[in-house]
């Protein structure tokens, strides 16, 4: 059983041809594809909301949006900046100024 | 908001109501110098500066007044039917970069005339309409739509490159040294294996990526007209800073090619739109230096490409595969440690959990319970082949996504990814459920979360 399904028939068709019908009584939803990148900026709001329902909005973001699907900037930010919602750690965000720290020290005269 | 961020490509067709064919396309193409050809279009990919993925319409229409000296009117009055309308485009540039390098000549003449510089702006338009080898149909199925759609949307410039280089460097410097990755059975020293190859750390590699990519966006900020001799990366362009200049020069031939090399690797990935050569080596060896052919390449050669450069220090097939398999150890632990970092809420987060009887019989290869929430995460560090990604053909890319993420077909009876999560639930929800490391009577939701380190699943209908 897989309630609330999104359409299309990608890995997901292949999800649920792999899983069949489980006769369960949890709610399975359908394949979230996702990448790495979205992960990360996902977690920096789990400080306002749970990461179920990130993804599930995200998802949902993905499902309507017919071209670039699934920004972020798109679906997930807007709901979350309504609330006032400030995103919390952002561990890449920090290696990056470290990067342009180590770049400047390459050069001689620095 | 989906029309805006792909953009609407200007080309021949809508200008001059007719289509353009490949070899009109050539013939431009074969009549100029090749040095003047290149040197022009990377000014154009500067001007436009094609690394950068916000849409400028204003630099748009300077390039139309400069490109069409003959021709403004006409183009100008297409593009104003489309406010988010490309006339140039990186997409275009590659495209017609790679025209140059396949058909021109040292012995073209120069370009001297209005009509030369018109003729140069109605090649680019050609290669708007030339390039694009999918017309979608009402038939078509999701995967046909996500191959016709693929090589032109990978094209578009990202805004997260320096994501990327800062994840590998992680990946390298924090993620190595871990022990449950260095004692998997495929440890390869990847740092001191770098090093030892290249003769610089990963992460002075990094940085001589990060000084590459300074000189493109430096000519992009000047106002004045760039010289000629200013485009090109001078042999002595590294020489103020601490790097080795063997390594350097090293690293430079390993990025970069002659005309003659790019041409013939064309001719093996001979798709038009393909432009993995120059991906490959972005970096064009000229009498006076290296002329980068595309600073998003470069770009990428610490971030996502980077699994290439490591590869290519491997030339047996075994070891290769070794690092295949590793780097999704990597990966895999990589996610975890970005969880242990930044999840802030209030759930659990369990790295390879199993379903207790077994430590081998795992469930996914990480789990987060969340109130009445489970979350199944499966990391993928495969990537999906160009002759897939390129070929406008939904069934050989639906079949690399399946052997990719769902199953290997020579190997039935391992499961990978979405394989993997199915058979997990299934399970689940039918057995197995005491001795799992958490309260499944508790659960209510059950989310599926394939993560994978190819972007291709952020392309238009590969997720669906």
């Amino acid at each position: 059983m897989f309630k609330n399904r999104l359409s299309g028939n990608n890995l997901n068709e292949q999800f649920r041809t792999q899983c069949g019908d489980c006769n369960a009584s949890e709610t399975i939803t359908p394949l979230f594809a996702v990448h790495i990148s979205d992960i990360e900026r996902l977690l920096r709001y789990t400080n306002a909301r749970p990461f179920a329902q990130l993804i599930r909005d995200f998802a949902r973001g993905n499902a309507d949006a017919k071209y670039r699907a699934g920004a972020i900037a798109d679906y997930v930010l807007p709901l979350l900046k309504r609330k006032e919602v400030k995103a919390g750690r952002d561990t890449i965000g920090q290696h990056i100024e470290g990067i342009f720290k180590e770049f400047a020290l390459i050069f001689k005269d620095q | 908001m989906t029309a805006e961020r792909f953009g609407v490509f200007i080309g021949f067709s809508d200008v001059f109501g007719r289509n353009p064919t490949s070899e009109e396309l050539a013939e431009v193409v074969t009549t100029f110098l090749r040095s003047q050809l290149l040197l022009g279009t990377t000014k154009v990919a500067l001007k436009l500066k094609s690394w950068f993925s916000d849409f400028e319409p204003s630099t748009q229409d300077e390039l139309i007044e400069g490109l069409f000296p003959l021709s403004a009117t006409q183009v100008k009055s297409v593009r104003q039917r489309y406010p988010v309308g490309l006339v140039f485009s990186r997409l275009g540039l590659l495209y017609f970069i790679r025209q140059i390098i396949q058909f021109s000549s040292e012995f073209g003449r120069d370009i001297s005339s209005p009509a030369d510089l018109d003729r140069i702006g109605c090649a680019l338009l050609m290669c708007n309409d030339l390039y694009l080898g999918y017309d979608p149909g009402p038939d078509d199925d999701v995967l046909q739509r996500a191959a016709g759609f693929l090589p032109a949307s990978e094209s578009l410039p990202s805004s997260g490159c320096m994501d990327e280089v800062a994840r590998t460097l992680i990946m390298i410097r924090t993620i190595l040294p871990r022990p449950e990755v260095r004692l998997d059975a495929d440890y390869l020293d990847l740092a001191a294996d770098f090093e030892g190859k290249y003769g610089l750390t990963p992460t002075q590699f990094a940085n001589l990526i990060c000084g590459l990519i300074v000189h493109p966006i430096n000519l992009a900020d000047r106002n004045d007209v760039v010289p000629n001799s200013d485009v090109l990366i001078k042999p002595d362009y590294f020489s103020r800073t601490h790097l080795d200049a063997a390594a350097v020069e090293k690293v430079m031939g390993e990025l970069s090619s002659d005309v003659e090399e790019l041409r013939s690797e064309m001719t093996i990935f001979d798709r038009s739109i393909d432009f993995t050569p120059i991906q490959k080596r972005p970096l064009l060896r000229m009498r006076g230096g290296h002329l980068c052919l595309d600073p998003t390449y470069i770009f990428e050669k610490a971030g996502k490409a980077f699994f290439w450069v490591l590869r290519a220090m491997y030339s047996d097939d075994k070891t290769a595969e070794r690092l295949l398999r590793f780097w999704g150890k990597v990966f895999e632990s990589y996610h975890d440690w970005i969880w242990e970092q930044e999840y802030q809420g209030s759930g659990q987060y369990l790295p390879s959990p199993s379903f207790g009887v077994n430590e081998s019989d795992e469930i996914a290869d990480a789990a987060l319970v969340e109130e009445d929430a489970l979350v199944l995460f499966e990391c993928k560090a495969s990537i999906i082949t160009s002759a897939a990604k390129y070929s406008f053909n939904g069934t050989l890319l639906g079949r690399d996504l399946y052997k990719k993420f769902v199953q290997d077909p020579k190997e039935k009876s391992r499961l990978k990814g979405v394989g993997q999560l199915a058979r997990s639930i299934r399970r689940l929800c039918a057995e197995d459920r005491r001795h799992v490391p958490f309260n499944m009577q508790r659960i209510e939701h059950i989310y599926s979360v394939l993560v994978t380190l190819d972007p291709i699943v952020q392309e238009p209908f590969i997720r669906q």
